[in-house]
Order: C-alpha cells, then sequence, then structure tokens
C-alpha cells in the first residue's frame, strides 16, 4: 500500500473516529454486555436451545414476525392509497394530512388502552364487527383480544401516518406533467399507477415498509396492554424480568432479539438498496 | 433543468474535488488539537466531578453528617448499634437525619396509599418524606450499579420488594445486612413467623420486613348464582371439576406467566394435587418438581376443556378480572386487592362480585415489604417509616384502603366496610373483596386447619415456564 493512501485512512478514521467512539460506547458496549451477560449466565447451548423449534420462545418470535408483517403490509398499503388519493383528487388536503397524522401525537400506551377498550368483548370495535359479520348470515361472535389482530389493528392505526409522511413527499415529487400526458393518450387511472406512481415511488414503500417492520417488531407497550395468548416477544422479555425476576434468562432472549433485529434490519436495508437501485427514478429517466 | 445547477452535480464535485497536502495536515492538526483539548477537558472535568461525589460541596455539611453517621451509621457504630433500640432512641435518630425517600411499586391505588401514609408520617416525625413510583427494578439496577461501583452513599432509603429480586439482591450484597426485624419496635411483636424469616420460601434473615398479605381467592358473579345462571361455586377443590362440566365456559384463570393470581393459582394447584408438605421448606430440585409436575399438567389439561373458550388464560389480572366485569365469565381466582380497587374505580359492580376462600386455601401471593439499601443515606429515617407502616393505625387500614391483609394479624379489623359513592351504601368487605369462608385469626394460626400457606417461588417458577409447553400449546 502506498504511503499517500495509508496517510489517506488514517485521515478518514480521525475524521470518523468521534462517531465511532459514540456509536461504540453508546450502541455496541450495552449490547455486547448483554450477549457476555447472557453467554456467561445462561449459557450459550442453553441460549441456542431456547429458539428450537416447537419451544415458546419459537413460537413467540414467529408470532412477532407474522404480526410486524402483517402490520407493515397494511400500513404502507393503507398509507400509499389515502397519500395517492390526495396526489389525485387534490381535495381536503390540508384537513386528511392532519388527521392522518394524529396517531403520531398519541403517546403509545393511550393508543394501547384506546384499542383495548374498543376490542374487549361486548367493546364498540367487537360489536360492530360482530353485526357487520350478522349481516352476512354468520354467527358473529369474533373476539379479538387475545389474537394477533388486536395487536395489527393498533399498530396499523398507529404506523399509517408514517407510511403516508413517506408516500406522499415521494408521489408530490413526480412530475404531474407525465401523469397528464398519460392521461391525455388515454392511460387509465390503473394504468397511470402501474406505469407512472409506482415505478417511481417504490424506494418511499421499500422505505416505510423497512421503518414500520422494525418499529412493529420492537414495539412492547401496545402489545403489552393490548395482550395475546402467545406472548409477542419484547413483551415476553419484559415478562421474564417482571414476572420471574430471571435477568439470564431475559438477557438469552434479548440477545436472541437483538440478533434477530439485526439480520431483519439488514435484510430490509438489502432490499430497500436494491429497490432504489433497481427502481427507475424520474431524474434517471431524463438523464 | 439544466445539469451545471442541478444540486447532485455540486454534491459530486464537491466529494470528487481534491484537497491539498497542505489543507489536509492543517485539518488533520486541527482535528488532532480539538481531540486533545477536549480529552484534557473531559479528564479534568471528570476527576472534578469524582471528587465531588466522593466528598461534599460544603465543608459545613460534610462535618455536620460525619458527626452524626459516626454516632450511628459508620461501620464502627455499627458494632454499638443496639439490637433491640427503643422507638424514642429511633425516632431521635430519625429526626436527626431529617428525611426519608421510599420507592414503592403497584398499582395507583396503592402508589396513592403509600403517599397518604407518608404525608402523615411527615406531619408526625417532622421528617421530610420523599416517594419513588419507580419500581422495585429500577430500585434494584441502581443500587446493584452503586454497589459495583462502591458508592458508600446511596440516595434511596427504604425498596418495597417481592421475593426473587429481594433474595437476590441480598445475594449480592446490597442490602443492610443487619436483622432489620429486631430493630424496628412495631416488627418484634404480631407477625406471623414465617413471613418474619422467609419470602415465598427464599431466607430472608429478617433483612426484609412484611408489611401485608397480597392475597388471592376465588371471585365469582353472584347474580348469575341468583338468577341459576349458574351452579353455587364449588366450596372445595375436590369439587371444582364437576362444577366446571356442568358449568363449562364459565371460568378462566390468569396466564401464569403474565400475572400473579395466574402463577400462585398454578402453585395453589400442584398443592392441592400433590400436597403442602411436598413442597413446604424444601430444597428446590428440578427433577422432583418436573415428576411432581405430571400429575399437575393432567389436572390443568383437564380443566382446559371446560374453560372459558374464547380466552381460557387471559393476558394478565386486569384482563382477567375485565371477563368477569363484562359477564363473559362467572368463576376466576382472583386477587382481594384488584378486586376491591375494580369496585373502587367503579368498574366492578359490588352487586355482582363475590369472593370466598375455597378449601384447601389457594396460598397466600407473597408477603411483600421493605428492605433498606446497604448504602441508605437516613437508615433511622427509613426504621421509624418501616415501624410506622407496621403501627397499628396503618395496618388496619390496608384491607379498608387498598384490599389486602395486614401483616400484623391483631390489627385486622372486625369489619371491613367501604362506602360506595355511588349508590351511598355502606358495603361490607367480607365476601365482596375479602373471601368469605375463612376466620383470619385461625387461618393465622400454625396450629389450627385450614393452614396458611405459602408459595413456593422456585418451584412456582419452574412450573410457570413449563406450564406453557405442557398446559398453553398441549
Amino acid at each position: 500500500m502506498k504511503p499517500a493512501s495509508i496517510w489517506r485512512n488514517i485521515k478518514s478514521f480521525l475524521y470518523f473516529s468521534p462517531l465511532l467512539i459514540f456509536l461504540i460506547f453508546l450502541v455496541l458496549w450495552p449490547i455486547i454486555q448483554i450477549w457476555y451477560f447472557s453467554i456467561s449466565e445462561y449459557g450459550l447451548m442453553n441460549t441456542i436451545l431456547l429458539i428450537n423449534p416447537g419451544s415458546y420462545v419459537f413460537d413467540s418470535l414467529i408470532f412477532t414476525i407474522q404480526v410486524a408483517g402483517v402490520t407493515t403490509i397494511l400500513s404502507v398499503v393503507i398509507g400509499y392509497l389515502i397519500a395517492l388519493f390526495l396526489i389525485v383528487r387534490k381535495r381536503y388536503i390540508q384537513v386528511v394530512v392532519n388527521l392522518v397524522r394524529i396517531p403520531l401525537f398519541v403517546p403509545f400506551i393511550v393508543i394501547g388502552f384506546i384499542w383495548r377498550a374498543v376490542m374487549i368483548p361486548k367493546g364498540y370495535g367487537t360489536m360492530i364487527l360482530n353485526t357487520i359479520i350478522q349481516l352476512f348470515g354468520y354467527e358473529g361472535n369474533v373476539k379479538l383480544l387475545g389474537t394477533g389482530w388486536a395487536i395489527n389493528i393498533a399498530h396499523i392505526w398507529l404506523y399509517i401516518p408514517i407510511a403516508f409522511v413517506i408516500s406522499y413527499a415521494a408521489l408530490l415529487s413526480v412530475d404531474p406533467d407525465l401523469v397528464d400526458a398519460a392521461r391525455n393518450l388515454g392511460a387509465s387511472m390503473r394504468h397511470v399507477l402501474a406505469k407512472i406512481y409506482l415505478p417511481l415511488t417504490w424506494r418511499a414503500l421499500v422505505t416505510s415498509a423497512s421503518i414500520i417492520f422494525l418499529a412493529s417488531f420492537v414495539g412492547v407497550s401496545i402489545p403489552l396492554i393490548i395482550g395475546s395468548r402467545i406472548t409477542y416477544f419484547p413483551v415476553l422479555i419484559f415478562y421474564t424480568i417482571t414476572q420471574k425476576f430471571d435477568l439470564a434468562e431475559a438477557a438469552a432472549l434479548s440477545s436472541i432479539f437483538i440478533i434477530v433485529s439485526i439480520f431483519l434490519g439488514f435484510l430490509t436495508y438489502i432490499l430497500s438498496v436494491r429497490f432504489g437501485i433497481g427502481g427507475r427514478s424520474y431524474e434517471g429517466r431524463e438523464a | 433543468m439544466s445539469r451545471k445547477s442541478s444540486p447532485e452535480k455540486d454534491d459530486v464535485s464537491i466529494i470528487r474535488s481534491k484537497i491539498s497536502r497542505r489543507k489536509a495536515f492543517s485539518t488533520a492538526a486541527k482535528v488532532g488539537a480539538a481531540a486533545g483539548l477536549g480529552l484534557v477537558l473531559g479528564g479534568v472535568g471528570g476527576y472534578l466531578v469524582s471528587q465531588s461525589t466522593a466528598s461534599p460541596a460544603t465543608v459545613t455539611t460534610t462535618v455536620t453528617q460525619t458527626v452524626e453517621r459516626t454516632e450511628v451509621v459508620t461501620p464502627t457504630a455499627e458494632v454499638k448499634l443496639k439490637l433491640f433500640p427503643t422507638r424514642d432512641e429511633i425516632v431521635n435518630a430519625a429526626k436527626r437525619e431529617g428525611h426519608v425517600t421510599v420507592v414503592g411499586f403497584g398499582s395507583t391505588a396503592e402508589h396513592d396509599f403509600y403517599r397518604r401514609m407518608g404525608e402523615e408520617f411527615s406531619k408526625r416525625y417532622g421528617i421530610s418524606f420523599e416517594y419513588q413510583d419507580v419500581g422495585w427494578f429500577k430500585a434494584v439496577e441502581q443500587i446493584s450499579e452503586e454497589k459495583r461501583r462502591g458508592v458508600e452513599e446511596g440516595s434511596i432509603d427504604v425498596v418495597m420488594i417481592w421475593s426473587a429480586p429481594f433474595a437476590e439482591g441480598y445475594k449480592n450484597g446490597i442490602w443492610w445486612d443487619i436483622p432489620l426485624v429486631d430493630l424496628v419496635p412495631n416488627a418484634r411483636t404480631g407477625i406471623p413467623y414465617i413471613p418474619l424469616y422467609f419470602h415465598d420460601f427464599y431466607h430472608s434473615y429478617g433483612r426484609h420486613i412484611p408489611i401485608l398479605q397480597w392475597q388471592v381467592a376465588m371471585l365469582y358473579n353472584k347474580q348469575w348464582v341468583n338468577a341459576g345462571k349458574m351452579d353455587s361455586p364449588p366450596k372445595t377443590m375436590d369439587e371444582l371439576m364437576g362444577w366446571l362440566r356442568n358449568n363449562k365456559g364459565k371460568f378462566a384463570y390468569c396466564d401464569p406467566n403474565k400475572g400473579g393470581s395466574g402463577h400462585t393459582w398454578l402453585i395453589s394447584v400442584a398443592y392441592y394435587v400433590n400436597g403442602y408438605d411436598v413442597y413446604a421448606f424444601k430444597p428446590f430440585d428440578e427433577n422432583l418438581s418436573d415428576n411432581l409436575a405430571k400429575p399437575v399438567w393432567q389436572y390443568l389439561n383437564e380443566m382446559e376443556q371446560y374453560l372459558y373458550p374464547d380466552n381460557p388464560y387471559p393476558e394478565g389480572n386486569k384482563a382477567t378480572i375485565e371477563l368477569l366485569e363484562l359477564e363473559e365469565v362467572g368463576l376466576q381466582p382472583m386477587w382481594t386487592s384488584i378486586t376491591f380497587q375494580e369496585i373502587q374505580a367503579g368498574r366492578l359492580d359490588p352487586e355482582i362480585a363475590g369472593m370466598y376462600m375455597i378449601d384447601p386455601p389457594i396460598a397466600s401471593g407473597g408477603f411483600d415489604g421493605y428492605a433498606i439499601p446497604f448504602n441508605a443515606p437516613n437508615k433511622f429515617a427509613a426504621l421509624l417509616w418501616i415501624d410506622y407502616m407496621l403501627s397499628d393505625e396503618v395496618q388496619r387500614r390496608i384491607p379498608v384502603e387498598i384490599g389486602a391483609y395486614p401483616i400484623k394479624t391483631d390489627a385486622m379489623p372486625s369489619k371491613v366496610t367501604w362506602k360506595d359513592p355511588a349508590s351511598g351504601k355502606e358495603i361490607d368487605g367480607v365476601g365482596v373483596w375479602l373471601p368469605a369462608g375463612i376466620d383470619f385469626r385461625d387461618w393465622r394460626n400454625p396450629l389450627k386447619k385450614p393452614e396458611l400457606r405459602f408459595r413456593h417461588a422456585e418451584y412456582m417458577f419452574d412450573m410457570m415456564k413449563k406450564w406453557i409447553t405442557n398446559v398453553q400449546q398441549a
């Protein structure tokens, strides 16, 4: 290696060292401590055995991924459609934008209690749902609490604004002349969506999906208040401490959770980069 | 838009532009100098901060405190500390300290109760009272950290704590290692022997003083029974299965991993199936636990088919009592305290709530109480606070204000009533939030039956973990 390039590396390191030190002490060090505590107190083999397929920890992990996945898909789709509706219709924009953003200002605990009150047996939500089901000739005895759907509903309500804000910004950047031109040439709205809006806003969809997935995956307060028969993974860690005071097992569960979160986070990052590069941008087309 | 003026182009040109060697050296030198200066300033600041925590800033205060401590609290003085100090001696020493900080945990109603007691304590003794509702976990974490760092004077004087974290903390030396039961005048009489020295069968060595008895009993819907919608609830555990068969879907118990009423019920079922003596005071043995648990799983699995079908194991105490409030189930094991607090909050109609004790009785749900951190700054004020909480006047208020039993047997009022502000009616607590069918004083008498049963925490924790695969997922 040439001296000049060595010097350049040293220089880069010096520039980045404050950030590196910050990351090491405030982010990596606590994680390393948890892993160390987990291995020294609970044992590596025991930690691995915890996630044996069929074990309650494994079931909890799969359940959490499923719930977070459903929340992500529905939040992104609904948020995107609301944003698209505003772009296309160009009416009541200010009102809708402000209304959609309300959940962002409500504390998680409050959201949990609101939805719990709505979804308890004989709660308004359950009664309305059962009435709708009865209209179709079925028995209508659905109980939402205790199921993953209950967490889904509260999380979707919470995360739609995130999907909406990101999608709306991306849709605003689409040149309206393109849409007008397509419409003048006889393209249906479905075609405009498939050929113009979606190809130009993929990046926003994937970004909001990755943010929502990770936020839903690590969320603890709402699943804790709403509750589910299979325990949501972060809630499982919480109960391991508060109900059994088993710090070693809680550390082992946390280690598993951190590894899975990092893996899933990395996966969504890869996806967003892939779609970001692969998706054709408006600027790219012009260039 | 011309390409030259585009912002992307500007960014690229900035990134690609070469920095001259001189500029690079100059920048590196600046960064280095700034880092060096930062380290020096940080080091000096850190040194000053550590010095300032080691000794108080005001010299006068330091001298005063040192003199006070050498009399009573420093290790030299601890040797001279009387084992059975009089209340006056404690009061005088506590007044010199002048302040007490108490950490508590529990529901909002329980926090309010401790705060009220704190205000009254403060008025009586002229000692300032600070209540922190941060809970035991944060307190244990803080004291453990202080122990690790060797902080000799902490900021917490008393911690309300339950069995497992107390035992773990005792192992790690975070509690004041002195028999508090001999120091606090009100702890010397009237508290049953076992909770004084054991907590869920962990040894407490008198370093933990219980102040109340949490209790789970059977809560049922009286109106359903009166209306013939449900049979009279079973008086004994032997009758329970038959009752469940005849009243399908009307019983639910809290998920043992998500609420105390659930795991207290679980260990109580184990006592019923295998006998209490198999567990009581025995060291934990995992193999034995597995063998003993087999018939318990069989019993609970047989029970499952008769439970509330939509949610047989609700997710927590609150979710469980909610099912009874909504008239979804008619019988469940529930905390007396939660039942009372739900009535107070207007969520549970006292007209429908019926509470009784099944035979054999459900194990006591723990005798939570106080421990003093090893580095409590006001140890005598802490002792005085515990003494105050054990006084008859406070103990008598526990069943009436938070719905638990007092730890002092004689302090149990002969009549526990509560005036419902909605109806203006005075409600008798026994049979509504305190269980009917049990004589409290006889229950506390070890020579009489039914005996007061205690939870064996280690067997209970082991069963809680295995309940998921053996019952919930089976």
